[in-house]
């Protein structure tokens, strides 16, 4: 996953965001988990019609950064989450057939 | 960032916030099958379109709801089901299909595997092919389930037998067990043969005798049980059961209850959006102030630790929704014989 590419949900997640908290069942893994505040802020961004640059901006504009650690927080956040299975990424904007929460 | 947390994390908070987060759907009455214990007065009813699915759908995801519970009737005699599938994951609801298992074409089964469906439970009455196809009223019935079941997890799709046991049936359980495991699937067990929805008790002579209970029960596999009481009359502040907290349920016309079993109308979706029903009906404030103080006899009644009151049933059994459920009064005496208590989970109530 690089700065440019969008990145979706995966369609093996169920999710909804409640209260600020972001639930999340991975349907093949059959796993519960939820996110941190932060965590579940990113969550919430990731539509498939977003960058991952756009959502680094947005959580820039969401919560101070003085030492300067959110891009890579976040974008390594992302990462896992592809790693995990919790999203896809891709070149071109999604078509966003499963996008709401 | 990431915490796993289990499904009672999940019920527990959204019965705290009011957040109907499993709902079950019921998207027609309409069955293939003419089973002697349904609980359906009639299966005239086909159901709403599956552009209002679509619409319910974005206001259950809007609701707070994760689960939903597809069901009918038989949900796959509709031929548009697959589309009402799709269209509660697009609002990326986890969905669980209840059905009979025998309109699954191996292209469904493909689709179901595509939509990431949660589990599909499928209902088997006997491991004896033709004490099943005798319930049912469709001959050929269980050889169809069980191959579909079988299709099903060779798919990867997680599949789970549903198996209300009747007077007919209990002294197959081991022979129910053996099938599951050699399908290795889970099988859920209930000793629950409710009345029909429109009150018709016929049902009720199918239900197991005292003696089949009591052996059935003490069975802690297909009927898990507690060794000690977790339901104590010092908790008579608690409220009756959950499911007008965190549950809800939607029949065919879009009526909405707090669960099918519990038929108090809060409104209909077509008239009013789900969540202003499901916040603020005046039937279900009322039901949530309900606590078990409020229950006519439980407070002296001596079976009440062995007792799982299903209020829904008392109210649909016995017609009152504050009095004693028969059906309840008579399991919790055959636990107490038996010195078990019913768990947590089949009290259903928050304790």
């Amino acid at each position: 996953m690089i700065g440019t590419d969008f990145v979706a949900k995966g369609i093996n997640v169920s999710s909804r965001i409640i209260g600020g908290v972001a639930y999340i069942y991975m349907e093949d893994k059959k796993e519960l988990v939820q996110f941190n505040e932060v965590g579940s802020f990113v969550w919430s961004c990731v539509t498939g019609t977003k960058r991952v640059e756009q959502i680094v901006v947005l959580c820039q504009e969401q919560y101070d950064d003085p030492s300067g650690q959110i891009p890579e927080a976040i974008t390594d956040f992302l990462g896992e989450l592809e790693k995990e299975g919790f999203v896809v990424s891709s070149a071109t904007e999604f078509e966003g057939v499963m996008t709401n929460d | 960032m990431i915490d796993k947390i289990d499904v009672r994390d999940m019920t527990g908070m959204a019965r705290r916030e009011i957040i109907p987060i499993s709902v079950l759907v019921e998207v027609c009455y309409t069955c293939n099958q003419n089973c002697v214990h349904c609980c359906l007065g009639s299966h005239a009813k086909k159901g709403l379109r599956l552009d209002q699915y679509r619409q319910l759908f974005v206001q259950l995801a809007q609701a707070g709801t994760f689960f939903v519970i597809l069901t009918g009737g038989e949900p796959f005699t509709r031929p548009d089901f697959l589309d009402i599938v799709k269209a509660a994951r697009k609002q990326r609801l986890s969905v669980t299909i209840f059905t009979n298992g025998t309109l699954l074409i191996p292209s469904i089964i493909s689709e179901l595997k595509a939509l990431y469906v949660q589990e599909v439970h499928v209902s088997i009455y006997s491991a004896n092919p033709e004490i099943h196809d005798s319930i049912t009223g469709m001959p050929g019935s269980f050889q169809t389930s069980t191959d579909n079941i079988q299709r099903m997890l060779d798919e990867g799709i997680g599949v789970r037998i549903k198996c209300p046991l009747m007077n007919r049936t209990a002294d197959g359980l081991e022979k129910l067990k053996r099938l599951a495991r050699d399908l290795g699937v889970m099988i859920q067990f209930t000793n629950v043969i409710t009345a029909k929805n429109n009150g018709d008790s016929s049902t009720h002579q199918l239900r197991l005798t005292k003696e089949q209970l009591g052996s059935l029960l003490a069975d802690g596999e297909a009927f898990p049980y507690a060794r000690e009481p977790v339901h104590f009359k010092d908790n008579m502040d608690c409220t009756p059961c959950d499911t007008v907290f965190n549950g809800g349920a939607i029949d065919p016309c879009g009526n909405v209850y707090p669960c099918n079993q519990w038929q108090v109308k809060g409104g209909n979706v077509l008239e009013t959006p789900f969540l202003e029903i499901w916040r603020n009906a005046p039937e279900f404030v009322e039901l949530r102030n309900m606590r078990l103080r409020h229950l006519k006899q439980c407070g002296t009644c001596d079976l009440f630790e062995f007792c799982s009151r299903c209020p829904g049933l008392a109210m649909l059994e016995d017609g009152d929704l504050c009095g004693c459920s028969e059906a309840a009064k008579s399991l919790a005496e055959v636990r107490r014989g038996l010195d078990i208590y019913p768990t947590q989970s089949n009290i259903f109530s928050k304790i």
